[in-house]
C-alpha cells in the first residue's frame, strides 16, 4: 500500500484519507474545467445498398470493439466482420488510417456443429512500449496477437506492416468474453462464460486454468462470468464479474488456482428492475482505474465505483438509466435489457464514461457528482427523435484516451471521437488554425 | 542435404537457384534456404560472402517472418571464419545486433548465443572495439527487447574485460537492474547468477549491493523469485572467496522475506531451490535455516509442497541425522497422508533417498513405515516412484523387511489398468530380481513375469520378454530351462497367433543368453516347429528367427536340420514367406 500520486494534479495524496482528499480534487478538477465535449470525428460509413439487400451484411460492419493504445497515439477498432482497423493521432488530435487487417474469419466447430463467429469480442494492446505496436484480439474461441511495425515510409506516408505473431485456441469450451495483460509484460488472462485461463505472451501450446466456476452438474448454474481484468500494475491481482452482479477480486499470489477470492463485491442496498433484477444487475464490464486504486462495473441501469479496500458496499453507485426502469418490460421484448455496454476510465483517474440508447453517452466525475449528458451524432445531423429508449442508435463501446481528453464511442457502424473543450484561449486559437486551413 | 552448385562469377550467384530461394515467396523455402546459408557461404568464399550475400541478408532482416530470422541468427553464429576472420566480422555483428533488438524471444536468443559464440572467438581488441560496444549500445537503446538482449552477453563482455572497462559496463548493468519495465529487470536479475562469479566480491558490494535489496523488494513477483537463485549464487562467490559471514549476512535476510513471500511462486523458487542454497551458505549455516524449510513443507499451496518435498533428502544431507529426526521427519510423516498426490508423488521419489544418510539401524526404525505407508498409497504414481528407488533402500536393510508389503503392492501395480504403469514395473523387475533368490522370486513374482506375455498391450509383451531376458542374465540359465522354457513352449501352443509371436520374439531375443545345448535342445525345435505354422506371418517370422540363431549353429545342423525347412518356406504359397525365406537361406 502507497501514496498515490495523481499526476494530473500533481499531487500525492497520504493514504489514510485518500477517498476523501480525490474525491474533493476530483470534485475542484470538474468545477474548475467544465466537462464540455465537442465532436471530432466520426468514421465508418453506412452502406444503405448493402443493408437493403441483405440486413446480415449491415452488422458486419458494426463496431465490437475499441481500445486506445497505452500511449494514445493509436486507436483499434474491432468490428463484427473480423476486421481491425487502426487509426492514427494526428497533431490537430483526429485520428486518421494507419492500418486495417482480417483479425478473425468465421470458423466452423467441426465437433459441436457450431458456427464460431468472426466478430471481435476484444481488443487489448500490449501495455508496454518498443519498436513495434503489440495489440491482442479475440473472437469467442481464438485469441490472436499481432504486431504492427512502420516498414518505412512511401512518399510521405508510413508503410504499415501487419504480422500475425501468435495464435493461442483450443482452450476455452466456452465463449471467450474478455482477455487482459497482466502488467509483468509477459503472461495475460482469457475469460470465458466458467473458466478464467493464464497464458504466457510467448507460449501457445499451454495455458493454466486459474479460475473454474463450473458446477458439477451443469443443472446448477446460476452464473456465468461476463468480463475480466488485470490490476494495472500490481500483478497479482485481478477481477472478475458475473451475471449475478457480482465483483471478484482473486489474487494468483495466493494458490495456484483461484477456487476461492480474495475479496467479493456485491451490491445488497439497491433493489431496482423488480422482475428483471437479476437481468439489470449482471455486470457488462468491469475496469480499474489506471492509478490501481478503484473498480468501476456497469450494470444496466447504474456504474458503480468500489474501493476495493472496502467490500462492504459500494463507494458510488451512479444512477443515469431510472429513466429506463418503467420500460424494462418493453426492453425486456426487444432483448435490449441483455446489451453490454461497456465503461472507461479516464487517463487521470478522475472520469469515467460509458453509453446509452438514442446515441446518448455520459461523462461524470469518479464519484458520480456531476454527469454530463451527450448525443454521439455529427453536428450537422438532423436532431435525433426523443424516443430515450431508441435503440436502433446505442453507444455500446467506450475508450477514453491514456492520456488526454478524447473519447472514442463506437455506436453500430459508426466511430465517434469527442474532444473536450479547452480553455477558451486555446480554442480559439484552433479555430483560427482551422480557418487558416 | 543438396549442397548448392555455385558458379565462379559474380552474377553467377544472382543466378543461383539457391540465392533465389533466400527471397522466393514461400516462407518454407526461404527457411530451409536460410537453413544452409553456412555451406552455401563457404563455397562462394569470403569475398562474395561479403559482397553480395551480406548485403541480401540484411534486406531479409529487416521484415521476414521470425521463422526464417530464427535459424537466420544461428547461420551467422558460424560467419566467423566465412567472412575470412575478425577482420571482416563487422558486418556479421551488425546484422545480429539487428536480429537480437528484435521483439521475438525466440530470434533474440538465436542472435544472443551467436554473439556470445562469435565474441568468444574474437581477439583482444576486435573484442573490444566491436563486441564490448555493441553491448553498450543494445543496453543503452530505447526499447526494452534490445535491453533483454544485453543483459545476457555482459557476462561475455565482462569476463574478457580490464578493470577499467568494467567500470563502464558495471554501472550501466545496474542500471538495466533498475529499469522501468519488468521484462528487462527480470532478464538483468536472472543473468546475475552469471555475472556474480565473474567479479570480485568487493566490486559485488561497491555495484550491486543496493540493487541486490531493491530485486528483492520488487513489485512484480516475476523478478522478485528469480532473486532465490540469485542469492544463491552470490553466497557461492563469497564462499568461495572465504568470505561465509558476509554471505551469510546478505543471503539470509532475503531467504527469509522469500520464504514467506505473500505470493506462492516466489516460495515455490525458495523450496525448488532450497539445496542450491544451502550449498551456498554451507551446511553450517544451513542448520540455521531448517525451520524455514520445514514451513515450505508445511505450506499452504500443494505446489510449494511438492518443490520442497523433492529436495528432502538433498537438504538432509547437509544436516545430521539427530536434527533430520526431530525437525524434517514430523513434517514427512505428514506428507505421506497429503491431499494433493502431486505432493506424495515427489515425496515417493525423494524420501528413499534418505535410506544411505540414516544408515541400516536409522532406516528400519524411522523410515521403514514411511516407505511401506507410500507402498500402500492409492495412486499408482507414487508406489510406482518408491519402486523406482527401492535399490535405494535395499541396499542399506535389505529386502526382508520390505518383501512382506512390497511383493503385494508389485503385483497390484503389475494389474493396473494402465498400461504405462505396467510397463513401468516390468522395467523394475530386474533390479528387483539381483536381490532376490531364485526360488523366492518364482514362487512370488513368477507367475507375474509369465502372465505379462500374454498381456492384451503389444508394448507389455515386448517388454515381457525382455524383462525373461534380463531375469536370464540375473538367475542364470537354469532358471530359463527349468522355469521359462515350458511356459514359453505351452505359449507356442496357443490358438492365438499373437501368443506365437511372443515366442518368436523370445526366441531372438533370448537365445544369445543360452549355451549352445540349451540352443539345440529346445529353442530350435521350437523354432521349427513355428516354420509349419498355418499363420503365414508366424512362418515368415520363424524364418527371420532362424536366421538370428545361425551363428549359434553347427555347420551340420544348419545344412541338414534347417535348410530342408528353409527350402519348404522358401516354396511357401505365401510372397512375404518366400522373401523371409529367401534371405535366411542367402545367409545360410
Amino acid at each position: 500500500i502507497r501514496d498515490i500520486v495523481v499526476p494530473a494534479l500533481g499531487t500525492t495524496f497520504p493514504m489514510e484519507s485518500f477517498n476523501t482528499q480525490f474525491e474533493k480534487a476530483a470534485n475542484k478538477f470538474y468545477a474548475e474545467s467544465p466537462s464540455v465535449w465537442d465532436f471530432s470525428q466520426m468514421f465508418g460509413e453506412e452502406d444503405n445498398e448493402n443493408s437493403d439487400d441483405d440486413s446480415q451484411d449491415a452488422t458486419d460492419n458494426y463496431i465490437s470493439s475499441l481500445a486506445f493504445d497505452p500511449q494514445g497515439e493509436l486507436l483499434a477498432v474491432g468490428y463484427n466482420s473480423g476486421q481491425v482497423v487502426v487509426l492514427t493521432q494526428q497533431d490537430d488530435w483526429t485520428y486518421q488510417l494507419y492500418s486495417e487487417f482480417k483479425s478473425h474469419d468465421s470458423e466452423f466447430d467441426c465437433l459441436t456443429s457450431t458456427e464460431i463467429e468472426e466478430k471481435i469480442n476484444m481488443i487489448r494492446w500490449y501495455p508496454f512500449q518498443s519498436q513495434g505496436q503489440f495489440l491482442m484480439t479475440t473472437n469467442d474461441k481464438t485469441i490472436k496477437l499481432f504486431k504492427l511495425w512502420n516498414k518505412g515510409y512511401v512518399d510521405d506516408t508510413p508503410d504499415i506492416g501487419v504480422k500475425q505473431r501468435r495464435v493461442f485456441s483450443g482452450a476455452h469450451a466456452y465463449n471467450i468474453n474478455s482477455i487482459s495483460f497482466n502488467s509483468d509484460g509477459e503472461t495475460f488472462i482469457s475469460t470465458d462464460d466458467l473458466r478464467i485461463n493464464l497464458w504466457h505472451t510467448d507460449v501457445s501450446h499451454e495455458t493454466f486454468g486459474v479460475v473454474d466456476i463450473k458446477p458439477d452438474d451443469m443443472e446448477e448454474l446460476t452464473e456465468v462470468i461476463t468480463c475480466s481484468e488485470f490490476h494495472p500494475n500490481d500483478c497479482g491481482l485481478f477481477v472478475y464479474a458475473t451475471s449475478k452482479g457480482v465483483v471478484r477480486l482473486c489474487d494468483l499470489r495466493d494458490s495456484a488456482l483461484c477456487k476461492g477470492y480474495s475479496k467479493t463485491f456485491k451490491d445488497t442496498e439497491s433493489d431496482i428492475g423488480g422482475f428483471f433484477q437479476e437481468l439489470v444487475t449482471t455486470v457488462s464490464d468491469v475496469k480499474w482505474s489506471p492509478c490501481g486504486r478503484f473498480l468501476l462495473s456497469r450494470d444496466y441501469l447504474t456504474m458503480k465505483i468500489w474501493d476495493p479496500r472496502m467490500d462492504s458496499r459500494a463507494l458510488r453507485t451512479i444512477k443515469f438509466h431510472d429513466h429506463l426502469i418503467p420500460s424494462l418490460c418493453d426492453l425486456y421484448e426487444d432483448d435490449s435489457i441483455f446489451d453490454k455496454f461497456t465503461c472507461s476510465w479516464s487517463g487521470d483517474s478522475m472520469r469515467i464514461v460509458t453509453g446509452s440508447y438514442n446515441g446518448s453517452f455520459y461523462v461524470c466525475d469518479a464519484f458520480g457528482s456531476h454527469i454530463t449528458q451527450m448525443t454521439a451524432a455529427p453536428p450537422s445531423a438532423p436532431q435525433r427523435s426523443n424516443n430515450i429508449l431508441d435503440s436502433s442508435h446505442k453507444v455500446l463501446h467506450t475508450a477514453w484516451h491514456p492520456s488526454g481528453d478524447v473519447i472514442g464511442l463506437g455506436a453500430k457502424d459508426f466511430g465517434f471521437l469527442y474532444l473536450k473543450q479547452q480553455d477558451d484561449s486555446e480554442s480559439e486559437s484552433e479555430e483560427e488554425e482551422e480557418e487558416s486551413q | 542435404k543438396k549442397k548448392p552448385q555455385v558458379g565462379s562469377v559474380l552474377s553467377d550467384i544472382m543466378d543461383n537457384p539457391f540465392y533465389q530461394s533466400l527471397t522466393n515467396e514461400d516462407i518454407q523455402v526461404r527457411t530451409d534456404a536460410v537453413k544452409g546459408l553456412a555451406d552455401f557461404a563457404e563455397q562462394i568464399g569470403p569475398q562474395r560472402t561479403l559482397d553480395v550475400l551480406l548485403p541480401t541478408l540484411s534486406d531479409i532482416c529487416i521484415d521476414d517472418e521470425d521463422e526464417v530470422l530464427a535459424p537466420l541468427a544461428v547461420e551467422l553464429g558460424k560467419f566467423l571464419p566465412l567472412v575470412g576472420g575478425e577482420t571482416h566480422i563487422q558486418p556479421v555483428l551488425y546484422l545480429l545486433e539487428g536480429l537480437a533488438k528484435s521483439e521475438e524471444t525466440s530470434v533474440c536468443q538465436k542472435a544472443v548465443a551467436s554473439l556470445s559464440a562469435i565474441g568468444a572467438q574474437l581477439s583482444e581488441g576486435v573484442f573490444e572495439s566491436h563486441f564490448v560496444s555493441l553491448v553498450i549500445r543494445l543496453a543503452e537503446s530505447e526499447w526494452f527487447p534490445p535491453k533483454v538482449s544485453a543483459c545476457p552477453l555482459f557476462a561475455d563482455a565482462l569476463k574478457r574485460s580490464s578493470d577499467a572497462k568494467k567500470e563502464q559496463l558495471l554501472p550501466l548493468y545496474v542500471q538495466l537492474c533498475q529499469d522501468e519495465t519488468p521484462m528487462v529487470r527480470r532478464a538483468a536479475a536472472s543473468n546475475l547468477k552469471n555475472i556474480f562469479p565473474l567479479l570480485h566480491p568487493d566490486v559485488i558490494l561497491k555495484y550491486f549491493l543496493d540493487v541486490y535489496h531493491l530485486l528483492a523488494k520488487d513489485p512484480q513477483d516475476s523478478v522478485r523469485f528469480i532473486i532465490v537463485e540469485v542469492a544463491a549464487s552470490l553466497a557461492s562467490t563469497f564462499r568461495a572467496h572465504n568470505l561465509g559471514e558476509k554471505s551469510l549476512e546478505l543471503v539470509k535476510p532475503v531467504v527469509l522475506a522469500c520464504a514467506e513471500d505473500r505470493s506462492w511462486r516466489v516460495r515455490y523458487m525458495v523450496a525448488s531451490n532450497f539445496v542450491l542454497i544451502a550449498n551456498g551458505i554451507g551446511a553450517e549455516a544451513t542448520q540455521s535455516l531448517v525451520y524455514v524449510f520445514v514451513n515450505l513443507l508445511k505450506d499452504s499451496e500443494a505446489e510449494v509442497r511438492t518443490a520442497a518435498s523433492g529436495k528432502i533428502s538433498g537438504v538432509s544431507a547437509l544436516l545430521d541425522t539427530q536434527k533430520v529426526i526431530s525437525s524434517i521427519l514430523p513434517c514427512v510423516a505428514g506428507l505421506v497422508n497429503d491431499d494433493s498426490q502431486q505432493v506424495r508423488s515427489a515425496l515417493a521419489s525423494d524420501v528413499l533417498l534418505l535410506a544411505p544418510i540414516f544408515g541400516n539401524e536409522g532406516t528400519s526404525q524411522h523410515l521403514l513405515n514411511i516407505f511401506l505407508r507410500l507402498l500402500r498409497d492409492d495412486v499408482p504414481d507414487v508406489r510406482l516412484n518408491i519402486i523406482s528407488k527401492l535399490d535405494q533402500v535395499t541396499k542399506v536393510i535389505g529386502l526382508d523387511k520390505l518383501s512382506e508389503h512390497l511383493i503385494p503392492a508389485i503385483i497390484e501395480l503389475a494389474e493396473d489398468r494402465q498400461w504405462r504403469i505396467r510397463l513401468s514395473v516390468i522395467r523394475y523387475i530386474p533390479p528387483l530380481a539381483k536381490q532376490l533368490n531364485v526360488d523366492f522370486f518364482t514362487e512370488k513374482l513368477g507367475d507375474l513375469c509369465f502372465g505379462w506375455l500374454e498381456d492384451s498391450v503389444s508394448s507389455i509383451r515386448k517388454a515381457s520378454v525382455e524383462n525373461l531376458k534380463d531375469l536370464t542374465a540375473v538367475f542364470g540359465e537354469a532358471f530359463a530351462v527349468n522355469n521359462v522354457l515350458p511356459k514359453i513352449v505351452e505359449l507356442s501352443k496357443k490358438t492365438n497367433y499373437l501368443h506365437r509371436m511372443t515366442v518368436l520374439l523370445f526366441i531372438s531375443q533370448v537365445s544369445p543368453a543360452l549355451s549352445e545345448a540349451a540352443l539345440n535342445n529346445h529353442i530350435l525345435p521350437l523354432a521349427l516347429t513355428l516354420a509349419s505354422d498355418p499363420v503365414a506371418n508366424i512362418r515368415f517370422g520363424a524364418a527371420s528367427a532362424l536366421e538370428t540363431l545361425f551363428p549359434r549353429l553347427s555347420a551340420e545342423t544348419k545344412q541338414k536340420v534347417v535348410r530342408p525347412v528353409l527350402q519348404t518356406l522358401n516354396a511357401d504359397k505365401d510372397i512375404d514367406v518366400r522373401l523371409y525365406a529367401a534371405q535366411a537361406l542367402k545367409a545360410l
